[in-house]
């Protein structure tokens, strides 16, 4: 790519790597419902950058990560020890762990910028926003080895994962070591915030992990299809958002990539085929108008019945008279219904429809007072859907049931 | 010593920063217990970190650090987080942490790009927002306009808060605890919860507005949490939870401004160090949830047990043998003292034979042992060869009244099948 400097580049394959973990450790702990652990882990490797600098005396970056990942770990473990042993609950804890080793992490750091007299304090202070700018060749392969390992244990405990996100108890029945695959998972967590940590900073660490595997989310339902979109999704936006703060001198890169993947949230979260706002906006639309279309044929065929072939409109558009009108321009539109003078009625296609219509509806009335407990989405008083929904043996035994049903009322 | 404590803890300098620090760990942890109870502690820590574009575009259009438009800015961006992941959560079908996440975390972001490209070179950089400036308090002081004593200028917004939130919790008091603890009753008893909720979320996010620009963004959620935390492991009630929570702060204030003074740093991090001790310290040994007096009621209850059932299996000797030990090793010796001292066996050997009363609890529970057999058998039609051990664990928790009853019933049943 032209225009591409070296420095660039070397920051570009690391974030690009660290995004591609980020993505599959935060869809992991997005569906065991951890995305603030990972903040909270974040927040709780400050105590330990601290602790391992005044210590070692050096500002040596792979010194300062261990003591991060020491003291995250500790604040992890404190975060599932609280809520089992006291009546402290999980998200109380995550606030307490993330409030106190902040706190600790920020009272050390205010020792050691007031005593140790040549600590310029960059070190400690880049980790807290993050200085992406600053990554260089060294930690660019340390990232990507990492990452690397990280993708390599997820890929061959995918099975096992899987099963400890949906079904925790099987694993357990099954006699695998669940306490030891959370732990892993947990520690794989873990590694990754400490590698986000000098490039992000503390703050934004959480939303590498989590908007990327929640942008996955809405697209898809599957694991591994989820895992493998959140890591392209992180990749991505982890490149973009460097190219854009390399193009644009004057923005630090962690927020730029947050940014980055936000706006590709949003842009998920509006278009998603299936979750996405405008596709259920399109949805719980036309399930109106049908709904709408299915009475105004009803209305039509009761009247009918009454002898009466022709609705005046008047009759038609009362409440919602946007809806009614729109029903009444697609039952049009299909054939079902006639314009006929001042008023409407149904064409043969139309009587078809509706007689259709009012079967369905008498067996789900049938099948709703038959059995006891109905499984909520079955419960949607569809047209014509009953015999895609309810085995064809149970719907052969409605109709005996309602034929014999009515032949008791004539006689 | 004590005197020098008091000295440091009065010089006008610490006096001021402490008095602001108090002032603002009360307002969080009275907003904080409410929080807690309803399981969004987290809200703050969200809150906390969205507020930063707000402050920067209020600086933006102000030009000035002046505190009303900083402070507006950042109570329309704390309104918006709560607001924006409540919509996900409701509507978008996402989990409502990563909402959370998300949307702080985007907030944060946006508020750091717009300091770096708008607002550079000021006074305003992400170090504020994240410590905050308590330790300036005492360099910028106002005279009330009714009282002779000068005040830092940082104590008024949290003393108004402060004041507000009081009155508003006392005002909503019953609506707040009915909706904290059982939602669906309060909605049965027409309150409107949406409205408690929003109300509470307004408290919450003024709180988090008027005290980080003193003690910064991560300490709030420290502030908000850690003292409702601890008074939660020390009250079963709301109101005496609510008053230890802002007893804790005011603790916590007072050690943490010491505590900075003592070891030169940061008065905030000082404070949620703090926090975090005395929490530790509560989890420890809280009478009535403490991890000791957890580990007593428990060790206790094991060696009763323990002991009944070596009592019953001596007891039972003296009819049958054969039949193996439920109570083996340390467990076993200890309960063996334990019924010797308790005089309920002839001397502490295993050879020891029950003593007069010793025989008449074992009859006892015997009895109960029985009734408990029976009752699964007739009630809950439990298989025979299953009434054993369900039986077994259970007569040791069955008080005399309850025996009393099932006993009763049983009869009567018994009665109306044989006649």
């Amino acid at each position: 790519m032209p225009g591409l400097d070296y420095n660039t580049l070397v920051v570009l394959v690391g974030t690009v790597a660290l995004g591609i973990a980020a993505g599959v450790t935060g869809s992991l702990a997005l569906l065991r419902r951890r995305s603030l652990l990972a903040d909270a882990l974040a927040h709780a490797t400050l105590p330990g950058v601290c602790l391992a600098y005044l210590w070692t005396g050096e500002r040596s970056l792979p010194v300062l990560l261990c003591g991060a990942l020491l003291s995250g770990l500790l604040g992890v473990v404190i975060v599932s020890w609280l809520p089992r042993v006291t009546r402290i609950r999980t998200d109380a804890a995550i606030g307490l762990v993330l409030g106190v080793f902040f706190g600790i992490g920020i009272a050390l750091s205010g020792h050691i910028q007031r005593t140790v007299t040549d600590a310029s304090q960059a070190g400690l202070d880049s980790l807290l926003l993050g200085r992406t700018a600053g990554m260089l060749f060294n930690d660019t392969v340390a990232i990507g080895v990492a990452s690397l390992a990280v993708i390599g244990v997820v890929f061959f405990l995918r099975k096992e994962f899987l099963i400890s996100c949906f079904d925790p108890g099987f694993g357990e029945v099954e006699g695998w070591p669940v306490l030891a695959l959370d732990l892993l998972q947990l520690f794989l967590l873990a590694v990754t915030v400490v590698l986000a940590l000098p490039a992000v900073g503390v703050v934004l660490t959480a939303a590498m992990l989590v908007i990327p595997a929640v942008s996955a989310r809405l697209w898809v339902d599957r694991f591994g299809i989820l895992m493998i979109l959140a890591a392209i999704i992180g990749g991505a936006t982890g490149g973009l958002g460097t190219l854009l703060s390399a193009r644009f001198e004057s923005l630090p890169a962690g927020p730029v990539i947050v940014l980055v993947s936000s706006s590709l949230f949003i842009i998920s979260l509006l278009c998603a085929p299936r979750r996405g706002v405008i596709a259920r906006a399109l949805r719980s639309r036309s399930r109106t108008l049908n709904r709408e279309t299915r009475r105004l044929l009803a209305l039509l065929l009761e009247a009918k019945s009454r002898g009466k072939n022709t609705v005046p409109h008047s009759h038609l558009l009362g409440r919602e008279r946007s809806v009614r009108r729109r029903s009444l321009d697609s039952a049009i539109a299909r054939g079902w219904v006639q314009l006929d003078g001042d008023g409407i009625s149904l064409t043969e296609g139309g009587h078809q429809r509706a007689l259709r219509g009012r079967r369905a509806l008498q067996l789900w009335h049938a099948y709703l007072e038959d059995a006891a407990s109905i499984d909520r989405d079955l419960v949607d008083l569809d047209e014509e859907q009953i015999e895609k929904i309810l085995p064809a043996e149970k719907v052969l035994e409605l109709e005996r049931l309602l034929s014999s049903r009515t032949e008791g009322g004539d006689g | 010593m004590i005197d020098l404590f008091f000295e440091s803890l009065f010089s006008e300098v610490n006096f001021s920063i402490l008095l602001v620090a108090a002032c603002a760990s009360m307002a969080c942890a009275l907003v904080g217990t409410f929080l807690v109870l309803r399981r969004l502690s987290l809200l703050g820590d969200a809150i906390s970190h969205g507020v930063l574009p707000g402050l920067v575009i209020g600086f933006i259009v102000s030009g000035s650090r002046d505190l009303p438009p900083m402070l507006i800015g950042a109570a329309v961006a704390a309104l918006l987080v709560t607001i924006a992941s409540d919509w996900l959560r409701d509507h978008g079908m996402i989990d409502g942490n990563a909402a959370m996440g998300v949307v702080f975390t985007t907030l944060f972001a946006l508020g750091i790009v717009l300091m770096e490209s708008h607002a550079r070179s000021v006074d305003l950089d992400p170090g504020c927002v994240l410590y905050g400036q308590i330790e300036l308090a005492p360099l910028d002081m106002v005279s009330l306009p009714f009282l002779e004593t000068r005040v830092p200028r940082s104590l008024l917004p949290i003393a108004v808060v402060l004041i507000i939130d009081l009155l508003v919790v006392l005002a909503v008091w019953k609506e707040l605890k009915i909706c904290s603890f059982d939602p669906a009753l309060a909605r049965s008893l027409g309150i409107n919860v949406r409205l408690v909720h929003l109300l509470l979320m307004l408290l919450v996010s003024m709180t988090t507005v008027a005290c980080f620009e003193s003690v910064g963004s991560v300490l709030v959620v420290a502030m908000l949490v850690v003292p409702a935390a601890t008074a939660q492991l020390l009250c079963n009630r709301l109101a005496p939870m609510v008053i230890v929570a802002m007893a804790a702060g005011c603790v916590i204030a007072v050690v943490g401004v010491l505590g900075a003074d003592h070891l030169d740093t940061s008065v905030p991090g000082m404070m949620a160090a703090a926090g975090g001790g005395l929490f530790a310290f509560t989890v420890v040994l809280s009478p009535s949830h403490g991890l000791i007096s957890r580990f007593y009621r428990r060790t206790r209850l094991s060696l009763r047990i323990a002991s009944e059932d070596v009592l019953m299996e001596m007891w039972n000797a003296r009819e049958k043998d054969g039949e193996e030990s439920r109570v083996r090793g340390r467990w076993r010796i200890a309960a063996i003292w334990t019924l010797w001292l308790r005089g309920w066996l002839t001397s502490p050997r295993r050879s020891a034979q029950p003593t007069e009363r010793g025989t008449r609890l074992a009859r006892a529970l015997e009895k109960r042992r029985q009734l408990w057999k029976r009752f699964l058998k007739r009630q809950l039609l439990t298989p025979e060869d299953h009434l054993y051990d369900p039986a077994h664990r259970i007569e040791h928790h069955l008080d005399s009244e309850l025996s009393e009853r099932i006993s009763r019933e049983l009869d009567q049943e018994e009665g109306d099948s044989s006649s």
